[in-house]
């Protein structure tokens, strides 16, 4: 996001905070998916150790990517807070500025409010920029980390292959688990193109 | 365009009507601000709502330094009246603004702290501005629960927030009442709707009768003096209001 770019609207970020919900709702079903598929990996056996191993890694993600959201939940409160404290200011400034065009007399009196509130309107905008980017790059993060979790649904496909009687079970859990994982990737792209925009 | 009016003058004692807008916005309540001047000392009643800030200044701007404005008064905690407090405290954040008790905790949600408000009594209690003394007079419920006018003895003037506020059609913006009885037409449907209590409204009328008034003065409508004034107090005694009549419309 470059620094010159507008802030989203307190519409947007209510927006990206329902897709924040929703990407952790599907993370925790990972979560839970790949306790499952463990539990039937052990009744595999040796055949199944292989798989345990990538669910626990499956399991890793999920919790780590869940942390990180939350994270970004906090950040994303406190900018559709400074987005509406600012709608405000604006108005607020542009009143004062409207007062100060229409004095014929006195014209001066209102000089330093009107700075005062456009210094601070200019601070409260940057800091928002600074919130919205802080975002940004958390989401990069995220991306990424969903990149990586989708390589690991992919060898838990693999090791599924090997899950001796339970290969077809497993096979089934390991590709809905990297369908899931492919849906929050894809939700976390729109949440920070939503922003970016 | 609001244009300022000066409606009293004795020496450096003045009263200035920030008259009501015919330009306005229809969507807007037309108001009045009534500036109470002692040479460099004012109040200012009922400043307004935020979008008519501009306005109201830049008319102040005309005739007076609003740097002198030392006080804001609100009759009540209405939009129209106050919202554009954060407006007065961006230009001046000194400013003190009187209002009842009631309602010190829900006007700042349209801006000031603890060191802006002072707050009324119910039995209310003197202003002082300048070398003048006003007197807030207390008009609970008439038509919000937490109500004052406020009175100048030297001038003869009480400010009346919105009781005996009038919807006037286009093109009838006299500042002052002509004709009575065409005039209250206009107050009627106001009065019976907006007040709640015919025994607040006679309470009123009672200690409204007790005092000189040669202008009342309120925040809608055009101002109602001489003989005007005791009519109007008399017509106000007579209205039917609150909840009854509502029913039986
Ligand atoms: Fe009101
Ligand atoms: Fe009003």
């Amino acid at each position: 996001m470059k620094p010159t770019q507008r802030l989203p609207s307190v519409a947007d970020v209510a927006q990206i905070n329902e897709s924040i919900k929703y990407a952790v709702s599907l993370s925790s079903q990972i979560n839970l998916n790949a306790l499952n598929s463990t539990l039937v990996a052990n009744k595999a056996g040796a055949a199944g150790i292989g798989f345990a191993v990538v669910a626990r890694e499956l399991r890793g993600f999920s919790q780590r990517f869940a942390v990180e959201m939350g994270a970004m939940t906090q950040e994303v409160f406190q900018l559709v807070n400074g987005i509406s404290r600012l709608s405000n200011t604006q108005r607020l400034f542009r009143l004062l500025q409207k007062a100060q065009q229409q004095c014929r007399e006195n014209q001066d009196r209102l000089e330093n409010p009107v700075m005062r509130r456009g210094e601070y309107l200019e601070r409260e905008r940057l800091r928002m920029e600074r919130g919205a980017r802080k975002i940004f790059s958390a989401l990069e993060i995220a991306s990424k980390r969903c990149d990586m979790g989708l390589m690991i649904a992919r060898s838990a496909r693999v090791e599924a292959a090997h899950g001796g009687s339970y290969q077809s079970a497993l096979t089934q859990v390991a590709g809905d688990m990297e369908y899931t994982i492919g849906e929050i990737s894809t939700t976390v792209r729109a949440i920070a193109k939503r922003l970016s925009k | 365009m609001k244009k300022a009016n000066i409606i009293f003058e004795q020496g450096s004692h003045q009263w200035i009507a920030i008259a009501r807008d015919p330009e306005k916005p229809n969507y807007l309540i037309d108001t009045n601000e009534y500036l109470i001047v002692d040479d460099e000392s004012a109040l200012l009643t009922d400043p307004g709502g935020s979008e008519i800030f501009p306005v109201v200044f830049s008319a102040i701007c005309e005739v007076f330094d609003p740097a002198n404005i030392k006080h804001l008064f609100a009759s009540h905690q209405d939009p129209d009246i106050i919202s554009s407090l954060s407006l007065w405290l961006d230009f001046n954040p000194a400013l003190k603004c009187h209002l009842s008790w009631l309602w010190s905790s829900f006007v700042p949600h349209f801006g000031g702290t603890d060191q802006t408000f002072i707050s009324i009594p119910d039995e209310g209690m003197p202003i002082r501005v300048g070398g003048l003394t006003l007197q807030s007079v207390p008009a609970h419920y008439l038509h919000s629960s937490g109500n004052f006018h406020l009175y100048d003895p030297t001038a003869k003037l009480l400010f009346t927030g919105d009781i005996g506020a009038a919807m006037l059609p286009p093109g009838e913006d006299d500042l002052f009442v002509r004709n009575f009885d065409k005039h209250i037409a206009h107050a009627a449907g106001f009065h019976r709707r907006w007040l709640g209590s015919n025994e607040a409204k006679l309470d009123w009328c009672e200690r409204a009768s007790k005092l000189e008034i040669d202008m009342l003065c309120p925040q809608h409508g055009a101002i109602y003096q001489g003989q005007d004034v005791e009519r109007f107090i008399n017509w106000l005694a007579e209205l039917p209001v609150g909840l009854g009549v509502m029913r039986r419309a």
